[in-house]
């Protein structure tokens, strides 16, 4: 029990030695909480990144690396269990000591206080904030503790990494200019840092009730996942600090020191991780004592990273402080100025990065090529042109949510349209041609361990009830239409365009809804019927253009205090983009025929 | 409904998903999104000659969520807005600014109004000496007008102002006044 021992010691003094530098728990000149609150919501916070990192971290590991049924799945969890229980206490005191620090009411018994607290906890968002994250930790503790299957535990993983996601909407103060990008890098940073650090804390707890053989696999699991965590972390660490600061001068300060301290941390961590692997995994020399030492070493590291961590959330960023209010209607309403007009050279030059799908086309491309170099070691064949579609895809993906159609979304429906399209019919069909799942099941080593890695997670889900019944061609075809119209023709498109987080939604589920339908039209086996293939193909190509020319011949503006009240001057007016959107949205139909188109010669070529 | 073609499905293991239960996840998802999409109708407006002006913008995005009790509902035209269901305040913005009148003028937070009560118990009232000029709506029997239009006052003060009333009935001071609006005071009993 050494190991988090040095963690939460390490921690807590970076905490300190760093909310003194950076004057994070300095006295305030007006209405001071007192000491106590001062210095006890940087602890606290501290606990509760530390447990939710527990958290997550032992739930994912024990998705990817554990063997059900066995004492080290259940050492596990109920090391997930633990951390959640800690993660409800730590966090119910955060949202307390918040909101003694925010209002400084007088503590009491009274009801009138109870009043307070309530309404801070329901009606504010930093209070909802901490309500959600409680209630969702004590969610997780009992199903943790008392759910067993792979389903159960699957939900435990991704429930315990989305409970993460409303604490990384509050971490940052004031406002930014880069809202959004700084919320995203957030998000993604707690995520990896939670992972990464939970595992190497599983591993401790699972070292008494294991063999050295079987650790040594499960090490080099953890690996794995350690260092898709530690490029998580790096690149959204970086993006985030990117927001903050406005220019280098701004990092010889004491927001800069702490900063500082953080990328030292985090590069002696990559070192230390690289090092790891070499000298104890690849080559298998094991002597046990060195094997620890090096893990109670990384704690260290951790911990001072997480202390620092804490304390640069509650330092004061040089950048914020400059921020100017907000006051054009496009500044008000996306948080971003009006951009230059739309002219032929933006479309080149205009970027506006969104992290999380850089990220996801990133992996996806490197595990792809990994994968394509492996089958072609082995001597087996794989086409060129599979691989040149996925790559193809994934560069679209990057160019649709971070490029010139992202920056000018918010202010012209016409490039909403297009990036709904895209999104919904021409991503999708690129990515399917290029056969994901027909390349990982060769590709990936299979686990003989009872244990499930990527690839048995895709067989599971695939072969899943429900997944099964939404691959079904008429289901998809519905599945489609339902969430284009919704994304397109009602509130929900004024709702993705407000929030950060519904967008991301939104993306998800027109490439899910889109892959789905070109997946069912290009091999679409399971109908028999001639005629219902024809008219399932049929009504899969008109939903783009029946609801492109709804759009086109509306009268109404639809998302009329959205895209009618930017204050755009340049451009055409907001109803004759309109009818712009409409027509790209029904050019949509040509990404669908072309699916149909393939999945013919697919038929004819082999019957 | 059994085809006269169907077989008895050979494997039990591998449930084979046919299209009644397509038909009935389509039908239960559309369900739900009537459901969720159907409980306010967005108000059907037509949007003023120029709605398009920036200025517009610049007050529609500081209206009020809520005015008096009622909330604000989706329209679909530009530099408009709507509150209550059914619909008791409109606003409209663009409009050309009127020319001098014979009718009744107010000052309420600092906006001067001309009030048109051809309508009543509905007052329509327009912005004087702003330009653009906006326009307001109310439904007196569910709403006091000066008590919309003191909450519409911040967003429409964003309007240029180019004039204002030669002699307003009243003053920002006593904007609350019941006899600014005779007409509001008989229907509001």
């Amino acid at each position: 029990m050494a190991g988090p021992a040095i963690l939460i010691a390490a921690g807590a003094f970076t905490l300190v030695v760093c909310l003194i530098i950076g004057g994070g728990a300095a006295p305030r000149v007006t209405s001071d909480p007192g000491a106590l609150v001062r210095w006890g919501l940087p602890t606290a916070k501290l606990f509760v990144n530390l447990s939710a990192a527990v958290m997550s971290g032992s739930a994912v590991l024990t998705l990817f690396a554990l063997r059900a049924g066995k004492k080290e799945y259940d050492t596990a969890l109920d090391l997930a269990s633990a951390g959640a229980a800690v993660l409800t206490v730590s966090s119910g005191a955060t949202g307390f000591l918040t909101f003694l620090s925010s209002f400084n009411p007088q503590v009491s018994l009274g009801a009138e206080f109870g009043q307070q607290l309530g309404r801070f906890l329901l009606e504010t968002e930093l209070g909802r904030v901490w309500l959600i994250t409680t209630v969702a930790a004590a969610t997780i503790t009992v199903l943790a503790y008392a759910f067993r299957r792979w389903g159960a535990a699957a939900l435990i993983g991704v429930f315990s990494l989305m409970s993460l996601v409303p604490m990384a909407t509050q971490g940052h103060s004031g406002s930014l200019a880069n809202h959004d990008a700084a919320v995203m890098a957030l998000v993604l940073h707690i995520i990896g840092a939670a992972v990464w650090l939970g595992g190497l804390v599983t591993l401790v707890f699972l070292r008494s009730c294991m063999q050295e053989t079987r650790m040594r696999v499960i090490v080099e699991r953890y690996s794995t996942l350690a260092l898709v965590a530690f490029i998580v972390v790096f690149v959204s660490g970086i993006a985030r600090a990117l927001t903050s600061i406005t220019d280098w001068g701004d990092l010889i300060s004491a927001y800069g020191a702490v900063l500082a301290l953080k990328v030292l941390a985090l590069a002696a961590l990559g070192a230390l991780g690289t090092a790891h692997r070499r000298r104890f995994i690849r080559r298998g020399v094991g002597e046990r004592g060195a094997f620890w030492a090096f893990i109670a070493v990384e704690f260290a590291v951790m911990g001072l990273a997480s202390g620092a961590a804490t304390a640069l959330a509650r330092t004061p960023a040089p950048a914020d402080t400059s921020a100017p209010p907000l006051t054009t209607p496009a500044e008000i309403l996306t948080e971003a100025p009006l951009p230059a007009e739309l002219t032929a050279e933006r479309w080149f030059v205009s970027w506006d990065i969104d992290l999380l799908w850089i990220l996801i086309a990133g992996f996806g491309i490197f595990f792809y090529l990994v994968g394509v170099r492996r089958l072609r070691r082995r001597g087996e064949l794989w086409p060129a042109s599979r691989t040149l579609s996925w790559v193809a895809g994934m560069l679209l993906l990057v160019w649709v949510s971070s490029g010139p159609i992202s920056v000018y979304a918010d202010y012209l429906h016409s490039v909403d349209a297009l990036s709904r399209v895209l999104l919904a019919a021409v991503v999708p069909l690129l990515l399917v041609l290029g056969a994901p799942f027909t390349l990982a099941m060769p590709a990936i080593t299979s686990r003989t361990d009872q244990s499930r890695g990527v690839r048995e997670w895709m067989q599971v889900i695939a072969r899943a009830r429900p997944v099964r019944l939404l691959m079904h061609p008429i289901v998809a075809t519905c599945l489609f239409a339902v969430v284009l119209w919704a994304t397109s023709a009602t509130g929900t498109l004024r709702w993705t365009l407000v929030d950060p987080l519904a967008h991301e939604l939104r993306v998800v589920a027109l490439l899910v809804a889109g892959s789905v339908l070109v997946h069912s039209l290009i091999s679409a086996r399971q109908v028999r019927s001639r005629v219902l293939r024809v008219i399932i193909i049929a009504s899969a190509i008109l939903t783009p253009a029946v609801l492109g020319a709804w759009v086109v011949i509306q009268n109404g503006l639809i998302a009329a205090n959205w895209f009618g009240a930017m204050g755009r001057t340049w451009g055409p007016d907001p109803l004759a983009d309109q009818r712009t959107a409409g027509f790209v949205l029904a050019t949509g139909a040509v990404g669908l025929v072309l699916a149909a188109l393939f999945g013919h010669r697919q038929r004819t070529r082999k019957p | 409904m059994p085809r006269p073609d169907a077989q008895p499905t050979p494997i039990k293991a591998t449930p084979h998903p046919r299209s009644p239960r397509g038909i009935a996840v389509f039908a239960s998802t559309l369900v739900v999104l009537l459901l969720v999409g159907g409980c306010a109708p967005t108000v059907e407006l037509k949007p003023a000659d120029h709605a398009n002006a920036p200025e517009c913008a610049d007050l529609t995005v500081r209206l009020p969520d809520v005015i008096g009790e009622l909330p604000t509902r989706t329209t679909d035209a530009q530099a408009t807005a709507a509150w209550g269901d059914p619909t008791a305040v409109v606003v409209r913005c663009g409009l050309e600014s009127p020319a001098p009148t014979t009718l009744q003028c107010v000052t309420i937070g600092a906006v001067d109004w001309i009030i048109d009560d051809s309508d009543s118990p509905n007052l329509r009232m327009t912005t004087y000496g702003r330009e653009p000029a906006a326009q307001v709506y109310v439904d007196t029997t569910r709403l006091s007008a000066d008590k919309a239009l003191e909450a519409l006052a911040p967003a429409m003060q964003k309007l240029p102002k180019t004039g204002a009333c030669t002699a307003p009935d009243i003053d920002t001071d006593t904007m609350s006044a019941p006899q600014a609006l005779p007409d509001e005071t008989e229907s509001r009993s």
